[in-house]
């Protein structure tokens, strides 16, 4: 059994704290989806939380990738160096006080730039990566030839810079790490001196910046016969973290285009600030970067793909964790008796079909279509979830609530087994694998001296209820709680939530509709233009990970033209106990509905109820996939 | 009146010996101003120095004299004056630099290559190259002459006047702008930074000031990462001790006022009589004394500005072909090059200029004076004039990769659709 995984097999660590062996073990290659990653030029690898970005910039650093090719450091195809940006001072209050009064780009420049070489020095100073002190003349010849001639353009006059004569390579890297260290140190210092002072004091540290100094540097580390003929990938996790200035230092640096020498990988999440340059330009794909947008990739027409991907890692951590022979299937089982209920439905459609009775094109149309949500239907009809004014005043949703003592409404439709949970997970692997880890813990604390070799469907069904819910309320009362620098207004905060309960209500009135050609609806496009709070509001949800996006064709249109399409997170289907397993249909909305949704979810709820849904050329049927029953 | 008033000028320049004269100027009643500050605008005649210490000095970043600390006029001065022992020295370390390189190359080819016929090819080679540049006036004179340009430039400005802390700035990056030469001419936009440190660093303690300076003067020529839009790579504009500087139009104006100065100021007269100056080095010489008048005139009809290049040389120096880079050239060809470049910068520096100063073209008369005695009135005379006119021909249909290789046509779109699609 891994020491990783010694407690659960789910068990999420953060990827910076695996070790390579650790981190090659638990990998799932993904690279074939996302080829642009691994080659050389720039790249913004966009997606929420837990989407694996991180994991696949720890894989691409140069110990992993040793490992894997089982080759020296120089046999590499790049050098990948680890740049977090999370957890740094670099949205210190002090240093916004620059903004707009003091040259705040180019101090901010040489922050980044010195926190780079930082990472970069701090990583290149593992011992491991080498094998001996056998290049330590070029080494040292670089460090006096590139690096201290470089850092005298920077810092004239500067001493004690000298290299001990019996230093190891690492000895040589820390010393540059401990440099770079200063001059970070210098310019910190001298912004916290700005507090409380209105005029400005003069700055008489080191200005370090990308061209200038940074990029000659990595150019000569490429030289080194100890390092990859390849370029220098600096992989810059968590870019969202940087300040409007910075955003622009960096996206300055990728208009650059010095792929050949520097390929810089950014992972961001939605929120990132802006993809303007300093210079008043903008960074443009692919001109100057390749965007790769996760969950677009994985919601898109790769699910199949997300779904392997899934299986892969399933199957890893339960070897790993000494579960072998084990599909991920078996060891989170369906509700068997309702999947063989299911069925019956399903066939009774075919049957419909054989005697011309159905609605779809072909044979399996209907059965896909309708057999799940009549399963639903029935379910919640049988335990006959009426919304009481009562339940109404409070802010959670009235469907997840006990009716009077009872059972609760509508669960007793199970949402047990590998592929729903899969669904579930949204395209977000953390989504799968948190409730994983949760659903084990569960299981081992009923079945203390047993060997848990399979999940019971029932504790998977309450996790990923109790996980849904802890995703839209606690979660969302966390973000509005937070208060940090970056954190977005309550009022956005409660109109996001408000948003969501009125989709979420209004997609289970049309689930639970008769004769509706699709009844399984999952996202909104708008049939008029969105104003600006609806546009900000939804763009909130996505950049939190509520909504995912895409483009449909406009509804008015007969020349082709698109709109936006916003797909609720399938994370959240068992709170109105929607159908996960397929997006078979959108809703076209107006921007009043949505607009009623954000100020008063409950009412517009009681408004269509009375009123009557929207009638079915609201509604849009996609093609049916195969996959989204498989 | 006007017109015949600067022929008159002109010729008084020409019995003066061909010096460079400056016209003055005289600008029509210009539509109602706009700009913000009144008080900052340059007045006809007047030097940007002499501009520059008229503000008083809540007009600059705050500073406390009576805790030592010089106003911002006191900080140019001491500057100009620690600069000028090296602004002495500029063409002699450029020659000196070059002769060293020179060396080492020399050294080179005889250690390295064994080959005798191979060797003495290389050597011939780097004899050819004449190396050890005589440069004209690249010092104070030079400096002057760039504030001479802009001082006239500026009051021309429709709006958005220089505050009196970018003038500063502007004046202090004119000041070190070319000072890099003094290490040699090979990227001498970037060697400012060295002697910016050692001598202003008492005068500008601030280390983002001296960037911001730097940054100014580096723009002004060369290339950066490669890419010859060197003013695009700045900043539009930016906050400095609490003030807005536009750099890019402080950098277009040093970089246009630069282009401006190379008139006959900047010739070394006594070295072209006496013979002194090297093969290599004459026709820079030749051209700067041949551009005996640069003005700015408003045109009467349409009211554009427009920049006026008079040339004068004999036929002596016309039918003589200079050494430049390899090749021999007419001194005529020679100006047409100069003046071509100048009409690029012209457009390249608009667009940073517009919309406080927009200069819509240039007009050159050159004039080949007859060298014979018997005949000293006959002349030819070569006029036209550089704009933009006509339909525009670029961006040319069907070639957008010239604005992006990395853009995939619709055969190519297709084709990477298909692939990452799995169409």
């Amino acid at each position: 059994m891994s020491h990783l995984l010694h407690n659960n097999p789910f068990q999420i660590t953060s990827p910076e704290d695996l070790t390579a062996d650790e981190t090659i073990s638990l990998f799932v290659d993904v690279f074939t989806d996302f080829k642009k990653i691994i080659d050389s030029g720039h790249v913004f690898l966009i997606g929420p939380r837990g989407t694996g970005k991180s994991m696949m910039f720890r894989y691409l650093m140069p110990d992993c990738q040793r490992l894997k090719n089982k080759c020296t450091l120089s046999e590499i195809p790049f050098l990948g160096v680890y740049v977090p940006l999370k957890n740094t001072n670099f949205a210190l209050s002090e240093l916004k006080r620059f903004e707009h009064r003091h040259a705040s780009d180019i101090l901010n420049e040489h922050i980044l730039t010195t926190h780079f070489s930082i990472k970069i020095f701090n990583t290149l100073a593992n011992p491991e990566l080498y094998q001996g002190n056998e290049n330590i003349d070029a080494i040292k010849k670089y460090y006096y030839d590139i690096f201290r001639y470089n850092l005298l353009k920077v810092k004239p006059n500067c001493t004690n810079y000298e290299l001990d004569e019996k230093c190891s390579i690492t000895d040589i890297f820390l010393k540059i790490a401990a440099i770079s260290e200063s001059f970070y140190n210098e310019a910190l210092t001298y912004a916290k001196g700005l507090a409380f002072r209105t005029d400005i004091l003069p700055y008489d540290g080191p200005l370090c910046d990308y061209i200038g100094f940074l990029l000659p540097v990595l150019t000569g580390l490429t030289k080194l016969p100890v390092f990859p003929k390849g370029s220098i990938y600096l992989l810059i996790d968590d870019a969202h973290w940087l300040t409007e200035t910075q955003a622009r230092v960096l996206n300055t640096w990728v208009s650059t285009r010095t792929s050949r020498i520097v390929s810089l990988k950014v992972s961001t999440q939605y929120n990132y600030k802006t993809y303007y340059t300093l210079t008043g330009a903008t960074i443009d794909t692919p001109h100057d970067y390749s965007e790769i947008d996760i969950t677009t990739i994985y919601t898109g027409s790769s699910k199949s793909k997300y779904r392997e991907r899934i299986s892969d890692i399933v199957k890893k951590r339960l070897i790993l964790f000494g579960i072998n022979d084990v599909s991920p299937e078996d060891y989170f089982p369906e509700d068997v008796q309702q999947e063989s209920e299911i069925q019956r439905i399903r066939e009774t459609y075919l049957e419909k079909y054989d005697k011309g009775e159905a609605k779809g094109h072909y044979r399996s149309d209907d059965a896909l279509r309708y057999a799940r949500p009549d399963f639903i239907k029935s379910a919640i009809e049988q335990e006959n979830g009426i919304i009481s004014d009562e339940d109404q005043s409070d802010a959670r949703p009235e469907f997840i609530k006990d009716s009077a003592g009872k059972k609760k409404a509508s669960s007793k439709y199970s949402y047990a087994g590998f592929k729903q949970l899969v669904h579930l997970s949204s395209g977000i692997v953390r989504h799968f694998i948190q409730p994983a880890h949760l659903m084990y813990a569960e299981t081992k604390s009923q079945k203390l001296k047993e060997e848990t070799k399979y999940i019971p469907q029932t504790i998977q069904n309450e996790i990923v209820r109790e996980e849904a819910n802890n995703f839209l309320f606690t979660d969302l009362e966390r973000i509005e709680k937070e208060g940090h620098v970056q954190a977005p207004p309550k009022e956005d905060i409660k109109k996001l939530s408000n948003l969501i309960q009125g989709l979420g209500g209004l997609f289970r009135q049309i689930l639970l509709s008769e004769r509706r050609s699709e009844r399984r609806i999952f996202s909104i496009a708008f049939s008029d233009s969105p104003s600006e709070e609806a546009i900000r509001i939804l763009d909130l949800g996505i950049q939190l990970g509520y909504f995912h996006k895409s483009t449909i064709g406009r509804k008015d249109s007969k020349s082709g033209g698109r709109t936006r399409l916003y797909i609720l997170n399938r994370r959240l289907a068992p709170i109105w106990t929607l159908d996960p397993t397929g997006f078979a249909g959108y809703l076209f909305v107006t921007n009043s509905l949505i607009e009623e949704a954000m100020q008063r979810p409950f009412s517009m709820l009681r408004r269509i109820s009375s009123e009557g849904i929207p009638q079915d050329n609201d509604i849009v049927q996609l093609e049916l996939s195969l996959e989204d029953e498989k | 009146m006007y017109n015949i008033l600067s022929l008159f000028s002109a010729a008084i320049a020409k019995l003066a010996g061909n010096r460079a004269t400056v016209m003055p100027k005289k600008r029509q009643v210009k539509s109602k101003d706009t700009h913000k500050e009144p008080n900052f605008r340059l007045l006809d005649n007047e030097r940007l120095e002499d501009w520059l210490k008229k503000h008083t000095p809540d007009c600059y970043p705050r500073c406390y004299p009576e805790k030592g600390e010089m106003t911002y006029p006191d900080r140019y001065s001491n500057i100009k004056r620690a600069l000028l022992p090296i602004h002495d020295e500029v063409e002699i370390g450029a020659m000196s630099a070059g002769a060293t390189k020179w060396m080492k190359e020399l050294i080179e080819v005889i250690k390295t290559i064994e080959n005798p016929s191979e060797r003495d090819r290389k050597l011939k080679q780097l004899s050819d190259s004449d190396p050890i540049v005589y440069l004209n006036n690249h010092g104070h004179a030079h400096v002057d002459k760039v504030i001479e340009r802009i001082s006239e430039i500026l009051p021309f400005f429709e709006n958005g006047h220089l505050d009196p802390y970018e003038g500063f700035l502007l004046l202090c990056a004119i000041q070190i702008h070319d000072i890099g030469i003094v290490f040699g001419r090979d990227g001498h936009e970037r060697r400012c930074r060295e002697i910016l440190e050692k001598e202003c660093k008492p005068f500008i303690k601030d280390n983002l000031e001296r960037r911001v300076i730097e940054e100014l003067a580096l723009v002004h020529g060369g290339a950066f990462n490669g890419d010859p839009n060197t003013i695009g790579c700045l900043v539009p504009q930016r906050a400095l001790n609490n003030k807005n500087i536009r750099n890019r139009l402080l950098a277009a104006l040093l970089r246009f006022g630069d282009e401006l100065a190379d008139d006959s100021s900047r010739a070394n007269r006594v070295g072209l009589e006496h013979g002194t100056i090297q093969e290599g080095s004459l026709i820079y010489h030749h051209y700067s004394q041949s551009l005996h008048t640069v003005r700015l005139d408003r045109e009467n009809i349409t009211g554009k500005i427009q920049l006026e290049l008079y040339y004068e040389f004999d036929t002596n120096i016309a039918t003589m072909k200079f050494k430049k880079n390899g090749i021999e050239k007419y001194l005529l060809d020679e100006i047409y090059d100069r003046t071509l470049k100048m009409e690029r910068e012209r457009r390249y520096c608009m667009r940073f200029l517009t919309p406080c100063f927009s200069l819509d073209k240039i007009k050159v008369e050159i004039i080949i004076q007859s060298a014979n005695q018997k005949d000293p009135f006959k002349n030819d005379k070569i006029q036209y004039t550089l704009e933009e006119c006509g339909y525009p021909i670029y961006p040319g249909t069907g070639r957008i990769k010239d604005f992006s290789a990395d853009l995939r046509n619709g055969e190519e779109e297709m084709k990477h659709i298909k692939k990452e699609w799995g169409l």
